[in-house]
């Protein structure tokens, strides 16, 4: 297949993609309504962690960068973690709900 | 003196009688302001909190989704807080049935593949067939737009508008979408499209994401 401005021409026998073409990240458009679907795209991409990868490869993230980003990461899980629990511990109750029926 | 602390006391019970939700309604306080006027002590405990209703609750989120991107990404729906029912999704993914559907009289995967390649200075648009051939293709460029103003949504708009009015009188007025790369383009190049009368009918994204470093990106820009 033909793909405009491939860079590495050589390897165009090589799937540069592995996943299932038109099936995989695809979304079907309903009434030609191209801007939701997009925004549908949009998401699932960034939930996937796919946009966040793409972001990091643009430029060439030297290994002492990655370490750093790495360690910064797992303090924050492990922060995020600890702040969660504490924040469902303070925020617990057993009220009666004062707007029924609003889900 | 005691009978005037006994009526303060009774005031302040007075307030706190009342129900939860009426008592913070702007429109009710002056009712009860005028109840009391009498009384020779005042009303010390009101509070004048607004109450928290669910749209202050999700105020902030949409705010910071406005600031965020000063860079226009086009991952526009990337941060999205609604939480959707299982419904909205019924046929907006593709099943196995999806490549033998027929899509105005021709196969899913026998239709044509408008392909738009985005990145951070420019928009290029190209139709191929199912075979891997080129039909047509447009840019910013060919739109007449030069240097830094490629890279706008604009172009990208009016490139797509474009390259759809050229597909239609060609014939191809059913199409299906591959998407590559991120930039200011990636929604607004495929909105061109559907401006110009172009059915299109699936949305894919085909961007490159490198998992390993190979071919390994070029190095960090120093400014």
């Amino acid at each position: 297949m033909a793909f405009i401005g491939l860079r590495y021409p050589a390897l165009n026998h090589i799937s540069l993609r592995s996943f299932p073409k038109f099936v995989g990240r695809t979304v079907m458009v309903k009434d030609n309504d191209v801007e939701s679907s997009m925004r549908l795209i949009n998401r699932i991409m960034s939930e996937e962690g796919m946009l966040k990868r793409y972001r990091l490869n643009l430029r060439y993230e030297k290994p002492y960068l990655v370490r750093r980003r790495l360690n910064y990461e797992k303090a924050k899980a492990i922060y995020d973690e600890d702040m969660a629990r504490k924040i469902n511990f303070v925020m617990r109750k057993n009220r009666v709900d004062p707007w029924v029926g609003s889900t | 003196m005691l009978n005037l602390l006994g009526s303060r006391l009774s005031s302040i019970s007075l307030c706190s009688s009342l129900p939860f939700g009426l008592f913070r309604d702007p429109n009710v306080i002056p009712k009860v302001l005028r109840i009391t006027q009498n009384s020779p002590c005042t009303l010390s405990c009101l509070d004048s909190r607004p109450l928290w209703t669910g749209s202050l609750l999700y105020r902030n989120n949409e705010k910071r989704e406005n600031v965020k991107n000063i860079y226009d990404d086009g991952a526009q729906g990337e941060y999205s807080f609604t939480v959707e029912n299982k419904e909205k999704f019924d046929g907006v993914f593709p099943d196995e049935n999806t490549p033998n559907m027929l899509f105005d009289d021709v196969k899913f995967s026998d239709l044509h593949i408008l392909e738009i390649k985005v990145s951070k200075n420019n928009t290029i648009m190209g139709v191929f067939d199912t075979k891997g051939k080129l039909l047509m293709n447009r840019s910013c460029r060919s739109e007449g737009f030069r240097h830094a103003r490629k890279k706008t949504a604009i172009a990208a708009q009016a490139t797509g508008f474009s390259l759809g009015t050229l597909m239609y009188q060609a014939g191809i007025k059913t199409v299906r979408a591959r998407i590559r790369g991120l930039g200011s383009g990636r929604i607004a190049g495929i909105k061109g499209i559907s401006l110009s009368g172009v059915n299109v009918v699936a949305i894919s994204d085909f961007t490159d994401i490198n998992y390993t470093n190979d071919p390994r990106p070029k190095k960090r820009r120093r400014i």
